[in-house]
Formats: structure tokens, sequence, C-alpha cells
């Protein structure tokens, strides 16, 4: 579901918005989104501590490899 | 403030490090997303290639991986590629021949203005991602 919202934003900032959006690619919304979306990826930060705890702890028993190298052959397998 | 994608190469090493080679960049940066020096950012493409190392390579329980699904999207925000990326990647993937999914991350990073932090040769090697240790 998406919701449409009113905003109100100063004239010179909708301006650059607008031009933002358009070197992106994008739209108005999807830069909006994205910039709200960069912003409440950010906060909850006991969260993600949390979340990168407990990945640490899954991979500490993962063996011996690089990243890298495995990420490489899976797209090359593709 | 700097916008990087990180592509799968670099988000593992965030979390596994016996083997690994540039961890610590890979994790500064983490450290500079959480302290708001910059922002980081993976595509969904990033899950995809994750789960596979974890079911295929890794052969890890599919409750574990995708736990640890669950917990990237709780570090991470996930961006968009903008409509053009596809497009942009195709050409990218014949001009480098890198493959579809190379040049995905690269199109993505490029139009949202991001650098792209990666570890992957092949990447590196064409000159459309950077090291991590370039960024912070």
């Amino acid at each position: 579901m998406v919701a449409k919202v009113m905003i109100s934003l100063p004239d010179d900032v909708l301006a650059r918005v607008d031009a933002e959006a358009r070197r992106r690619g994008t739209t108005r919304s999807g830069l909006l989104r994205e910039a709200a979306l960069r912003e409440l990826g950010r906060p909850d930060v006991s969260a993600a501590a949390a979340a990168l705890a407990r990945s640490r702890a899954r991979f500490a028993q993962a063996g011996r490899f690089d990243s890298a190298v495995l990420v490489r052959a899976d797209r090359d397998s593709r | 403030m700097t916008d990087v994608l990180c592509d799968t190469s670099i988000v593992l090493k965030w979390f596994h490090e016996d083997g690994e080679d540039g961890v610590p960049p890979a994790r500064a940066l983490l450290d500079a997303h959480r302290d708001g020096a910059l922002t980081a950012w993976i595509l969904e493409l990033t899950f995809y290639e994750l789960g596979n190392v974890l079911l295929r390579s890794l052969g890890w329980r599919s409750a574990d991986a995708a736990d640890q699904l669950d917990d990237l999207r709780a570090i991470c925000p996930v961006l968009a590629p903008a409509p053009d990326a596809p497009r942009l990647a195709a050409e990218l993937a014949d001009t480098h021949s890198l493959t579809f999914y190379d040049a995905l991350y690269a199109a993505a990073a490029e139009l949202h203005g991001a650098a792209l932090a990666t570890a992957d040769e092949a990447l590196l090697e064409s000159g459309l991602g950077v090291p991590p240790g370039t960024l912070v």
C-alpha cells in the first residue's frame, strides 16, 4: 500500500529536489522516499547493533573463506 | 554526505573474519554509516546473492539463512535502482565484460551519485568499484 501525503517545502528546496531527481533518473516521490529511508535506516542504532552482533555470532563458526571469492563464484555460476 | 553502495563481498566482511582480506576497511565503512558520516546502501540483489552464498556455498540451514537476511535488513537501508539502471547495466556489462549482476551494482551506484564499494576483482579492475579503504 502506498499513501499519498502533502508536505510543505520552500521553493528553492523543491527546485533542488526536482533537479536531483532528474539527474538520478527518478521522480520527486522516488527521491524523497529514498531520503526518508536514509534517515529511517540510521536512527535505530540499537536494533542495528543487535542485528550486527547476531550476524557475527552466526558467522563465527562459518569456517575459513574469503567473501570476494565466494561471491565471484556465485555470480559466475548463474 | 557521501552515499556508498556496498556489494555482497563487502557486506560479508562486516560479519565474517576467518580468511578474509580487507576486513578493517569494510567494517570502518559500516562504522561510518552508523556514526552518520556516510550512508551505506545495499541492493535487493544483495539479499539474493547472500542467500545463495549461505545456502549453496556455506550449506547453512534455511532458518539460519533467513534470520541472517532479516538481520541484514536491520543494518543497512536498501537502495531502489533508478528506472534506467537496467539499461545502463546492460551497457556497462557489455563494455567491461561483466556479469549483469556486477554491472547492476555499478549502474545503480552511478545513477544514485554513490560510490560503489567492493572487494570483487572484476569490479575493481573495471574501475567501476573502489575498495572501501579509499572511502573511509
